[in-house]
């Protein structure tokens, strides 16, 4: 049961602070959240939700809902938007659920699944109700809209698994995670790499919050005893830092003022369990303790705050089972920096009165006497003189930057001035400021460089204009501006280029270059290796393999001393060993090869550069060999480690690969024929002979036999059978049933060309196609070679439109003599075939769904003639409703065939394409306009007007019937050419080509 | 069995990212991160290096040939955004063409079949894909696809120029309207099949089943059969297999698991038996049974003289 024991107790603390406690033992939560109205606090567990309703007497157990998972919750947050106000996340293991208390109900909403490993944090957005943000140790980083479960919205991948996710509480678009020791800063609009990336630690960074009221600043929290502040415009530096004597769980900024709470990671439960809250502009030492639990602080959060209360309420979860509420008093939000509670919206506007006000409240502490006036005299309007330090001195006092290596030195009242030194790199700096008496309304102080002052002439002209304009800005408000110059110095001094450091410019007085290094900061060069610019750059393929050709198989892998110096797959454990802590967590993906080429950088450590630098240092093959480890002494620390497991004569063979490693494997070219369906040396043997076709199918049936294909000896066996000339269909529809329509006539063919379909059996497919079939004779193409008087500059609608009727007479002129009777098979071309059965499926309905065009010849065709068509289609072998199918097979046969150099044999199986094929269009193409060197299509030039081809013997453009060489291209007039030829054999143009023999060398095929 | 019939020293002086022979199969080129492309004549099991192609100012990634028809074409990508396309003239080589419009590495080139002219598509890290098309007047022009995959696009294949689906139903006697189609794989862990209308790139079919990046798509090549095949492979270390009869509707399934990622994939000209490679340095060929089984039927590496356990064939999710 749940043990309670609410007590109210005094807190034994620096100063007074109430605070409530309730434990809950029984719960185990691991997680807790307080939702946006105050009123509630979550606590969730492996076993439970339960929900806790804030009283400022008792905290209560409202609701107790049993959760039985065996993973911990690794996150809960409330949703921070009244309209969802009931709704919560929590993640755990690999899914975020989001659930909602309605009527003391929990109701699970939507289930948020993507992320491959465990999510480390989640975040509401603080702009839209909907949105959220999760992110994993699988280096991603999902955004949701919670109603839509099924994928994220938007993906962004980091190399690093990320620990914290947080979005920006002013910007919308913008969120933050943090990997390890860095910071990425990620733009909703800004695509999918980090629009900032900060290497803010040494040390895993756990812990991360926005300021609440600026969009560019933010805290991190880490382990290695810091908590560091960022202007995220400036990620080089950090704007502060606050040492602590342990790591940091947590840092986040209080709601009013500038206070800071932070919760560290005990040490063997030695440390302190407290929680430390701090004023940002004095990071020496906190303000105030919160003491109280007995164990590590699991999670803080603030209550919203009651309008009737001015006390602030920290509640906070600790690993003690125990609940706590801690007030913060005016009093102890004013040593935050918070100005007077009944202007808080102006606070928030107005971020200068806010900042002057902080200042106030720090006199008032640090100062005490000082200040002690403008505490007791009230009358004093406020918004002016209250943030205001009132003298010089108070200025001074107030400069405590904890910026090392700034000094400030020779504070002198009466003189009205002090000494700035600053060391930065190889240089000092020492500045005297002076402050006219009217300091500070409107009158800037001045400032001279003394001894002993390193930076070059140029360097102080710039600082020195930096500081005016500085200074002036403030004073024109009539504000302080010692602060703002001092920053404003070390951030100029931050920016001198590393470079310089090591040139000794303390002996050169004006060094050039010095001062274009300042103006124009040294770009990276465009191509950057393996840097974080790369995370989404594939990490590059090291083996692959490719089929080419017909039957090769091209494949590389990594050389094979890599392979066996570092087994499968460990070389790439060398990018995580930089960074120790991952490997605890990611002891699953660091099996694997990583994903993205950033990964590289990792494993080149400082020097990412290398790689494009020289051309000798090949970064790939050392990530692979792993043997010359350049800089990371902790990867060497990894490989020691690694040869020492092993025994010694591997390690000496380790060694010896190293000092030659190949960078390159060789490329090897296999022969995979013997997988193929298709078979060269069929295709050789194979032939296609129209005028004996069952010797050319027991032809084809021996050649199968060779090859020891023994399916195939059967299939043309059959076709020999089926092919058998006694089948010939009668050519009148009135005698018989066609062979055709036998189960072993069509169907059967078809079954087979199926069961060859699906073995993708593209030889079997076509030469059974040609042979089922039969060559089609185009009158056109005949034509053209025979020099008959066609034109060749027959466009393809007139073709195609004077083709119906050619055709049908085609089986008639052309069809060869045979034994059988010939005219079935070459009928058996695209056009009336492919119509009839589009007619015959479209059995109602096809002359609305047909173009009307298409078939208005057949309106008027008599009956007769219709049925002689439909057993036309019938008695073939040969669906004519598959005849595109068919030619795609011979196509893609032919193909094959081209590339083994069987140009003949693909020849052979083309005639028999119902469609011209492809090369015909040759002779069309082939005329480009003389003018304008453009392809032409007609007897014009559509470009330049010109007439595309002249005649070779009158120089006249052709417009009628002409003639061409297929060889030389060349050619005129039918009746110039035919007269021509009469007497020569070579073409008129004097190009040495001898016409009639080349094209009949082309027609014989 | 599969027998090595050549191999091949490139002599790069850094790993190898990509090798392919010409149409033909007399020539090889490769690229590697030594920033060059290698060009050598394997005729009867030799290697002469034909040429050396110096111009690229980072690895380079991926080679495509073009159809002969147009000459001996090449085009490489590379590291350093740009996308070269190298010629040969009287046996030099020569840049032909050179993009430079990607913000990013550019992973993957590809030349559409040849049908369609000569043109290519690149994917590039930026997100954004390109098509280059040559204009008959020895221009080029290009098109891009911008924000094609968010974070990245690692490759891209043409779909073959056969229309899907259409062979059979064609009612009238016109051939059917070639459509040109190609498919990229991205970091968005998506599959995408864009189509061409109207002269501009749509998004036709978003596909999805990888749980991480998108290594390498390959469109079956085509023999004639609706049939349309492709196939993924991912980070995830899945590769899947996706059909579809009308080219509208595809259905997935995983040909296996890979214990590492596979970076390639790779279809035979008869599209029925698949070659798989990744980062375990391992190339497997995999085939289709008669009912639909995918299983490995050989393992390349044995030809290496090192014995490798076949990619154990797990039996598919699916």
């Amino acid at each position: 049961m749940v043990t309670f024991c609410g007590s109210f107790s005094k807190m034994a603390a620096r100063w007074s602070s109430e605070n409530v406690v309730a434990e809950y033992r029984d719960l185990q939560a691991t997680a807790m959240a307080v939702d946006c109205t105050g009123s509630h606090a979550l606590l969730a567990g492996r076993k439970h939700f339960a929900l806790v309703k804030l009283d400022n007497q008792q905290p209560e157990l409202q609701k107790k809902s049993v959760r039985q998972s065996k993973w911990e919750v690794s996150a809960v947050q409330w949703c921070p938007h009244a309209s969802n106000g009931d709704f919560f996340v929590a993640a755990s293991n690999q899914t975020a659920e989001v659930y909602s208390f309605q009527d003391s109900q929990l109701k699970t909403r939507s289930v948020l699944k993507g992320h491959t490993r465990v999510i480390s944090d989640v975040d509401w957005s603080m702009s839209d109700a909907n949105t959220m943000a999760t992110c994993s140790v699988d280096t991603y980083i999902y955004l949701w809209d919670i109603r839509d479960p099924r994928k994220p919205s938007l993906a962004y991948n980091a190399v690093a698994g990320a620990s914290q996710v947080k979005w920006n509480k002013v910007n919308s678009y913008l969120l933050a995670t943090t990997h390890e020791g860095d910071i990425r800063v990620w733009d909703q609009r800004k695509g999918s790499t980090p629009v900032q990336y900060i290497a803010a630690h040494l040390s895993k960074v756990h812990g991360l919050d926005w300021d609440p009221t600026s969009e560019h600043l933010m805290a991190s929290s880490s382990q290695d005893c810091t908590v560091k502040f960022w202007d995220v415009t400036n990620p080089k530096r950090a704007t502060s830092m606050l040492k602590s004597g342990a790591p940091v769980w947590r840092a986040r900024y209080t709601p009013f003022g500038h206070g800071l709470i932070t919760v560290m990671v005990p040490q063997l439960r030695r440390g302190e369990n407290s929680l430390l809250l701090w004023n940002t502009d004095n990071l020496t030492s906190p303000i105030h303790t919160f003491v109280g639990h007995t164990d590590v602080v699991l999670e803080f959060q603030w209550r919203k705050q009651n309008e009737d209360n001015a006390d602030y309420q920290l509640v906070t979860w600790s690993k003690d089972q125990s609940l706590r509420i801690w007030k913060i008093d005016p009093q102890l939000q004013r040593l935050c920096g918070h100005t007077d509670l009944q202007d808080s919206t102006e606070m928030e506007t107005d971020s200068m009165s806010e900042t002057s006000s902080t200042r106030n409240s720090i006199i008032e502490q640090i100062m005490g006497g000082v200040t002690s006036d403008s505490l007791d005299s009230p009358q004093k309007s406020k918004d002016d003189l209250m943030g205001q330090p009132e003298t010089l001195q108070q200025e001074f006092l107030l400069v405590n930057i904890p910026i090392p290596n700034i000094q400030i030195s020779d504070t002198d009242m009466i003189k009205r001035c002090c000494t700035v030194y600053a060391v930065c790199g190889n240089h000092e700096v020492k500045v005297v400021v002076t402050f006219p008496p009217q300091y500070p309304n409107n009158a800037a102080p001045s400032f001279q460089f003394i001894r002993p002052t390193s930076i070059t002439d140029a360097l102080q002209t710039t600082l020195l204009k930096n500081l005016r304009e500085t200074s002036l800005q403030y004073v024109r408000r009539n504000h302080g501006c010692l602060d703002a110059c001092i920053r404003q110095m070390v951030n100029t001094l931050d920016n001198i280029p590393l470079t310089e450091d090591s040139s000794p410019v303390r002996q050169t007085p004006f060094p050039l270059q010095s001062m274009e290094s300042l103006v124009n900061p040294p770009l990276m060069s465009i191509p950057t290796y393996g840097t974080y610019q790369d995370l989404n750059v594939p990490f590059p393929r090291t083996s692959g393999a490719r089929f080419c050709g017909v039957d090769k198989l091209v494949y590389f892998t990594r050389p094979i001393a890599l392979r066996q110096s570092t087994c499968t797959a460990e070389p790439y454990k060398l990018v995580y060993f930089t960074r120790p802590s991952t490997i605890r967590q990611s002891s699953i993906t660091t099996e694997q090869t990583p994903r993205s080429l950033s990964a590289l950088s990792a494993y080149m450590g400082l020097h990412p550069m290398n790689m494009m630098k020289s051309s000798s240092q090949s970064s790939i093959s050392r990530i692979y060999a792993g043997e010359s480890v350049p800089v990371a002494p902790l990867s060497n620390f990894y490989f020691k480690e690694k040869k020492s497991r092993r025994s010694g004569k591997n390690r000496e063979r380790d060694l010896n690969v190293s000092s030659k490693v190949p960078h390159a494997g060789p490329v090897l070219i296999q022969d995979v024929s013997c997988l193929l369906p298709v078979h060269q040396k069929l295709a050789e043997t194979y032939i296609l002979d129209p005028n004996n076709i069952p010797s050319m199918c027991t032809r084809n049936a021996a050649a199968a036999n060779q090859v020891g294909r023994k399916d195939l000896v059967q299939v043309w066996s059959l076709a020999v059978l089926a092919l058998s000339a006694d089948l010939a269909p009668s050519s009148s529809p009135d005698l018989e049933c066609p062979w055709a329509q036998h189960p072993f006539g069509r169907r059967l063919l078809q079954t087979l060309l199926e069961h060859y379909s699906k073995l993708c059996d593209v030889q079997t497919l076509a030469m059974l196609c040609c042979a089922y079939g039969a060559p089609t004779v185009h009158p056109e193409g005949r034509g053209l070679l025979k020099s008959s008087s066609n034109s060749s500059f027959q466009s393809n609608s007139l073709r195609s439109g004077s083709s119906m009727t050619s055709r049908k007479s085609s089986g008639n002129m052309y069809g060869s003599p045979g034994t059988y009777d010939t005219d079935t098979f070459v009928t058996s071309g695209w056009t009336i075939g492919t119509r009839e059965s589009g007619g015959m499926r479209r059995s109602v309905s096809w002359t609305e769904t047909s173009s009307p065009d298409d078939y208005q010849y057949r309106e008027y065709v008599d009956p007769r003639e219709r049925e002689r068509e439909l057993h036309d289609s019938e008695k073939q072998l040969l669906d004519p409703g598959c005849t595109l199918l068919y030619d795609e097979f011979k196509k893609a046969y032919g193909e094959i065939l081209y590339r083994w150099g069987l140009k003949d044999k693909r020849a052979d199986v083309l005639k028999y394409m119902s469609v011209p094929p492809e090369a015909h269009k040759g002779i069309e193409f082939g005329t480009k306009c003389v003018h304008c060197h453009k392809d032409v299509r007609g007897p014009q030039c559509a470009s330049c007007r010109g007439y595309g081809f002249q005649c070779a013997i009158c120089h006249i453009a052709v417009k009628g019937s002409s003639n061409f060489c297929l060889a030389c291209g060349h050619g005129g007039h039918s009746r110039h050419m035919q007269e021509w030829f009469q007497n020569y054999d070579i073409c008129p143009t004097g190009c040495g080509c001898n016409c009639p023999e080349e094209n009949q060398v082309l027609e014989s095929l | 069995m599969v027998s090595v019939l050549n191999t091949v020293d490139t002599g790069h002086e850094d790993m190898i990212h990509d090798a392919q022979m010409d149409y033909y199969g007399v020539r090889l080129a490769t690229c590697s991160s030594d920033k060059t492309v290698k060009i050598f004549d394997i005729k009867n099991g030799g290697q002469i290096l034909a040429a050396e192609l110096r111009g690229h100012e980072g690895p380079v990634w991926q080679l495509a040939w073009a159809h002969p028809m147009y000459g001996n074409i090449l085009a490489s990508c590379s590291y350093d955004r740009k996308v070269i396309i190298w010629k040969e003239t009287n046996g030099q080589w020569d840049r032909l063409y050179e993009y430079a419009n990607h913000d990013s590495s550019v992973n993957s080139v590809c030349w559409a079949p040849h049908e369609f002219g000569l043109m290519l598509v690149c994917g590039s890290s930026d997100g954004a894909v390109s098509i280059i098309s040559s204009t008959a007047d020895g221009q080029w022009d290009t098109k891009k696809i911008n924000n094609a995959h968010t974070i990245g696009c690692n490759a891209v294949s043409w779909c073959p120029a056969v229309a899907a689906g259409s062979l059979v139903d064609q009612p009238s006697s016109q051939r059917p309207q070639q459509t040109r189609r190609f498919v990229t794989g991205g970091c968005d862990n998506l599959v995408k099949i864009w189509r061409e209308e109207d002269g501009q790139w749509k998004e036709e079919q978003k596909l999805e089943a990888h749980s991480d990046w998108v290594r390498d798509v390959a469109w079956a090549p085509s023999i004639g059969l609706p049939t349309q095949t492709i196939a993924s492979c991912s980070q995830d270390g899945r590769v899947i297999i996706w059909k579809s009869e009308d080219g509208t509707s595809w259905t997935s399934k995983v040909l296996n698991k890979f214990p590492d990622v596979v970076w390639h994939v790779s279809w035979s000209i008869t599209g029925n038996i698949l070659a798989v490679s990744g980062g375990d340095n391992k190339v497997s060929l995999w085939k289709e049974s008669l009912e639909g089984q995918w299983v490995c039927v050989s393992d390349v590496n044995k030809g290496q003289g090192q014995t490798i356990a076949p990619a154990e064939p797990q039996k598919p999710e699916q």
